[in-house]
């Protein structure tokens, strides 16, 4: 595709997008349900394998075409939070894994048959803190026994294959405590029932999130990827990749926010006049839209950095800083611009609102990145 | 089977009464700045095009007369699967009257050789004249089948689902054939693949122009177009609120009453009851 917007995409997607209205969302907020529908059409279509290469089945497509796609998915009004995982957590296969492994996951992957959706990192004791878990993964023989716990595993029950990172060996074994931690891709097919156990964790959105128990899960040797104790390198390898594409989403919802604002603010009539006349209305719809566009311009900075390989730490933790600030913040004005009809459920407001706020907090919340900027942008002291 | 989908490319009709305008020197609709897409029927053809396409094999050529950007309708056809598209554009093809549009498709149909089957809409989304699809059978000398929602292979030729007010009829054909589409829940159009719409972007498009589709420019200067458009007017409709006074129920009944008589809504003879 030659064009830089990806336009024909974007369209296409916004005509996917317009078979999956308010209504199905709002009824599938209240009962908490998967979107399967959706998430076979995206996958029918092809979007979740567009950045799988070419030679493996994908579209090999770059960064950039993610970011549009998931962007125009949230400002289309729909979420693709339940299956935005398959498009990058794969790539720690693509980067790290053997020949063998990609040659057996990925082709599966790219074709839609095999979802890769589930990643296992954060530990009700560890938090942010990825260097204090303690799942365990003991060698046993031709493979590994793993026993612990992980929370707020999203998507579980909606995954054949799980990435999960454990400990290989004790943590004071090792100089820091991000080594010694190592990569698995766990068959989920095989694993619940046999030492795994998934328990769904009710959020104030609709997530498909969870818990999981591990109690001496067998994985295959087979299953760890690359080295053994290198895990942590891996994964955050694979993060930029993750916060870009997130903020990519929160760039679509803060377009949605400020799109139904401004359209809103300019048909309510009130004292005679649409509300939108008044400054005190515009200015933060303004403002949203500033901070949005704002935002936009640095997603595109990190996935243009990204796409040439060149480090993209600091852009990646920017973007994703700036495009849920604007998020939130389109979302906040957005409610304010609809008075009371923004907590109606059928304006899909207040349901938006819900579903954004998630990314002032996952994948990482705002407060670690402004330590990292500090740290290692500023080389401010380390706070932690 | 050999077919062939002719697509408009109209301003957005979803798009809000608001963004549109008639461009005053023009007296024509004003496209600057508009989303510009498919004609909805259109793409209802393509869809039974694509169908036929997938049970019977065969090639499925997109057209166009427009601007180049009307290349977009056509990519979206390759995106959905078509193998090719040909955008006609030409300065002659200017202001087009049905009759002119017809002959101009008819003329580049030919060029393309043997055709079995020849789509389009019932009516464009924007201007729902309904007359293309006839004429250009008229210009081909062959038969016409309009209102279609489904076409089926059937022995010796082609079984055709006609739309009817209160139902439909069943009709039996042989190629070549003009047939235009309605749209039914059976032919909405089928969403594409990524990757086709990645080979699409990628896809020559052809340009064909008066000369190259032996166009007589000459018909198109005398005798004059058939039928010329003088001007399009976006009607405006004021909504105004009015409180209705009164006490008691019966005082508002006759307050109303009185309104629409006073607008000649309510002839004078008619009696409050
Ligand atoms: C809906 C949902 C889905 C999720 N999906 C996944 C998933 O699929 N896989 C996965 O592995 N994880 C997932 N997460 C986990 C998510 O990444 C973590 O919640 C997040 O990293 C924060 O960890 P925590 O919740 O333990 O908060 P904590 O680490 O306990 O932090 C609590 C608060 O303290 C702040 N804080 C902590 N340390 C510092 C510090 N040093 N300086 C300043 N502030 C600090 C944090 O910023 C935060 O605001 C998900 C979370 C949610 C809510």
């Amino acid at each position: 595709m030659t064009d830089h917007d990806y336009r024909d995409i974007r369209s296409a997607v916004a005509r996917l997008c317009a078979g999956f209205p308010g209504p199905y969302w709002r009824g599938l907020d209240r009962e908490r349900a998967y979107p399967t529908e959706f998430v076979r059409a995206l996958t029918e279509a092809g979007y979740l394998a567009s950045l799988i290469p070419e030679a493996y089945g994908g579209a090999g497509l770059p960064l950039s075409a993610a970011v549009a796609i998931l962007e125009e998915i949230h400002a289309q009004g729909c979420n693709a939070a339940a299956c935005h995982a398959q498009m990058y957590v794969m790539a720690t296969i693509l980067r790290h894994g053997g020949d063998e492994q990609k040659q057996r996951w990925l082709p599966e992957i790219a074709a839609g048959r095999l979802r890769l959706q589930a990643f296992a990192v954060t530990e009700p004791t560890s938090g942010t803190d990825t260097g204090a878990l303690a799942t365990f993964a003991r060698r046993d023989g031709d493979g590994y026994a793993i026993t612990g716990q992980k929370i707020w595993t999203s998507r579980a029950e909606h995954s054949d294959l799980m990435l999960l990172l454990a400990r290989t060996s004790p943590k004071d074994a090792n100089a820091k405590h991000t080594e010694g931690l190592s990569v698995f891709v766990v068959d989920l097919r095989e694993a619940v029932g046999h030492g795994l156990t998934i328990r769904p964790v009710r959020t104030m959105m609709n997530h498909a999130t969870t818990e999981i128990f591990l109690d001496g899960v067998r994985v295959p040797a087979a299953n760890r990827i690359g080295e053994e104790g290198q895990g942590f390198r891996y994964i955050l390898s694979g993060m930029n990749a993750e916060r870009i594409l997130i903020a990519a989403e929160c760039i679509g919802d803060a377009r949605w926010f400020i799109a139904k604002a401004a359209s809103y603010a300019k048909e309510r009539v009130v004292f005679g006049r649409p509300i939108g006349r008044n400054q005190g209305v515009q200015f933060p719809i303004a403002r949203a839209h500033a901070a949005c566009e704002a935002a936009a311009l640095m997603v595109d900075k990190a996935a243009a950095l990204f796409e040439t390989g060149a480090p993209c730490g600091a852009e990646a933790n920017m973007a994703k800083l700036l495009a849920a600030d604007a998020a939130w913040a389109a979302a906040e004005c957005c409610v304010q611009t609809h008075g009371g009809f923004g907590f109606a459920e059928d304006f899909d407001i207040e349901r938006k609102f819900r579903e954004t706020r998630l990314y002032q907090v996952a994948p990482i919340s705002t407060n670690l990145i402004l330590s990292y900027l500090a740290e290692h942008v500023l080389g401010l002291p380390r706070s932690y | 089977m050999n077919i062939v989908v002719c697509i408009k490319q109209i301003v957005d009709p979803e798009a809000p009464d608001r963004t549109f305008a008639i461009d005053p020197v023009t007296s024509r609709q004003d496209r600057n700045r508009l989303s510009l897409v498919a004609s909805p029927f259109d793409l209802n053809a393509c869809e039974v095009a694509l169908r036929l396409r997938d049970g019977l094999g065969g090639q499925l050529t997109a057209l166009t007369i427009g601007p180049p950007e009307a290349t977009q309708v056509l990519r979206q056809a390759l995106g959905l699967g078509f193998g090719a598209g040909v955008l006609l554009n030409d300065p002659s093809f200017h202001d087009a009257d049905p009759f002119k549009t017809a002959y101009v498709l008819s003329r580049a149909i030919r060029k393309l050789g043997p055709i079995d089957l020849i789509l389009t809409g019932c009516e464009s989304g924007d201007m729902a004249g309904a007359a293309v699809g006839p004429l250009i059978a008229e210009e081909l000398a062959i038969g016409c089948i309009t209102y279609a929602s489904r076409i089926s292979a059937a022995r010796n030729g082609l079984e055709i689902h006609r739309t009817l007010s209160h139902g439909y009829e069943l009709l039996h054909a042989s190629p070549p054939l003009v047939v235009t589409v309605i749209s039914d829940h059976a032919n909405g159009p089928r969403l594409p693949k990524l990757r086709d719409l990645l080979a699409s972007a990628k896809q020559p498009i052809p340009v064909w122009t008066a000369l190259d589709i032996g166009i007589d420019v000459e018909r198109f200067a005398v005798p004059p177009m058939k039928v010329k458009e003088c001007t399009v007017v976006v009607t405006t409709r004021e909504r105004a609120c009015a409180w209705i006074v009164g006490e008691t129920v019966q005082e508002q009944a006759r307050d109303l009453v009185r309104r629409l008589r006073d607008r000649h809504i309510l002839g004078s003879e008619t009696r409050p009851s």
